[in-house]
């Protein structure tokens, strides 16, 4: 079995590296090209886990820039010499989604703790909310895997409709208000019933682990 | 107190659940042996294939740097491009010095002493 340091890790990583670091511009440039062929399947399997609202394209867009970052700015990093090409890469992809998520929801990630205590509030003196707090960290970190994955692997609509509710879950929107958001952040119009379908099929998935828990804490029948 | 029996409040909180787990990030403190797992087994549909197999970039390789990133590349784009003649003398050594370290290795390499 491969250790971890070895897997996704490139025979030639060294001359990569001092492919990356040439005097000459052209010979960095078939290097993006090389890392983009060898490691976008995982940098898009890892973008699918770690930010699973964001669109394919989005993705492929983070995955690419972030092999092109890495050759731009590999010249300049002396603390990227010694790690594995795609271990700097891969965080590279994931900071990227970070910084979009942030253009789509200012809210979330400036002001988590006061989301963090708005959901708190709605929670508190439910079966649901005694059941989440009854269960201990690593089953909470598990079922909160569980939601991303299934998040993940929703078809286009229901992403979108995924999207749409939780970036807006406090503002309690209309159905009309969240099909105009949807409408604003991907261009297409959802007819009413295409929407209404939609969310239900996101609140049946992803609140399935959430209903297992209120069994298994004994909650639910 | 005990739970509320209000089936809507209950249902408000699992809509909560599910919105915060969604939107709080623990990418930042992801391990590194997480990130392998994620890249490994992480999901990729036929749909996420044909994305990529059909992708053409939007951007050419020396990206505008994202703001998370502005600190740590601070001196990146001073020379990201062109060629050493252009660069101060002491990025210029520390760039050779680099360049020699690696051709090191490499030696070390082909001769098998790693």
């Amino acid at each position: 079995m491969n250790t971890p340091d070895q897997r996704l890790r490139l025979p030639d990583e060294d001359e990569i590296k001092l492919s990356l670091i040439d005097d000459d511009a052209n010979a960095r440039k078939p290097v993006v090209e090389r890392l983009w062929l060898a490691f976008r399947e995982p940098l898009m399997r890892s973008l699918g886990q770690n930010h699973p609202l964001l669109t394919l394209e989005d993705h492929a867009d983070m995955a690419y820039d972030a092999v092109a970052k890495y050759c731009g700015d590999f010249r300049s990093r002396k603390d990227w010499e010694n790690k594995p090409i795609y271990m700097v890469m891969a965080r590279i992809a994931i900071n990227l989604g970070r910084d979009r998520y942030k253009k789509v929801s200012l809210r979330w990630t400036r002001e988590v703790d006061t989301v963090a205590a708005e959901v708190a509030e709605v929670v508190a003196n439910t079966k649901c909310g005694e059941a989440w707090h009854a269960a201990d960290k690593s089953t909470r970190a598990k079922i909160s895997q569980i939601i991303r994955d299934e998040a993940a692997k929703m078809k286009p609509r229901q992403r979108q409709v995924a999207s749409a509710f939780t970036l807006n879950w406090h503002k309690e929107l209309t159905a009309k208000e969240a099909r105009d958001f949807i409408f604003e952040q991907t261009g297409e119009l959802l007819s009413l019933d295409q929407y209404k379908r939609a969310l239900a099929e996101v609140r049946s998935k992803l609140g399935a682990p959430i209903l297992q828990l209120l069994k298994d804490e004994g909650y639910a029948p | 107190m005990p739970p509320d029996k209000d089936p809507n409040r209950d249902a408000a909180a699992i809509d909560a659940l599910i919105a915060f787990n969604l939107a709080h990030s623990e990418a930042e403190n992801l391990t590194d042996e997480e990130i392998l797992e994620a890249s490994i087994n992480g999901p990729f549909s036929e749909e996420a294939r044909k994305i990529i197999l059909n992708y053409t970039p939007k951007t050419s390789a020396s990206i505008e740097r994202s703001p998370v990133h502005a600190e740590e590349t601070e001196m990146a784009g001073m020379y990201r491009e062109g060629s050493d003649e252009t660069l101060d003398k002491k990025v210029k050594e520390e760039i050779e010095r680099r360049r020699a370290e690696l051709r090191e290795r490499l030696r070390r390499k082909e001769k098998g002493d790693v």
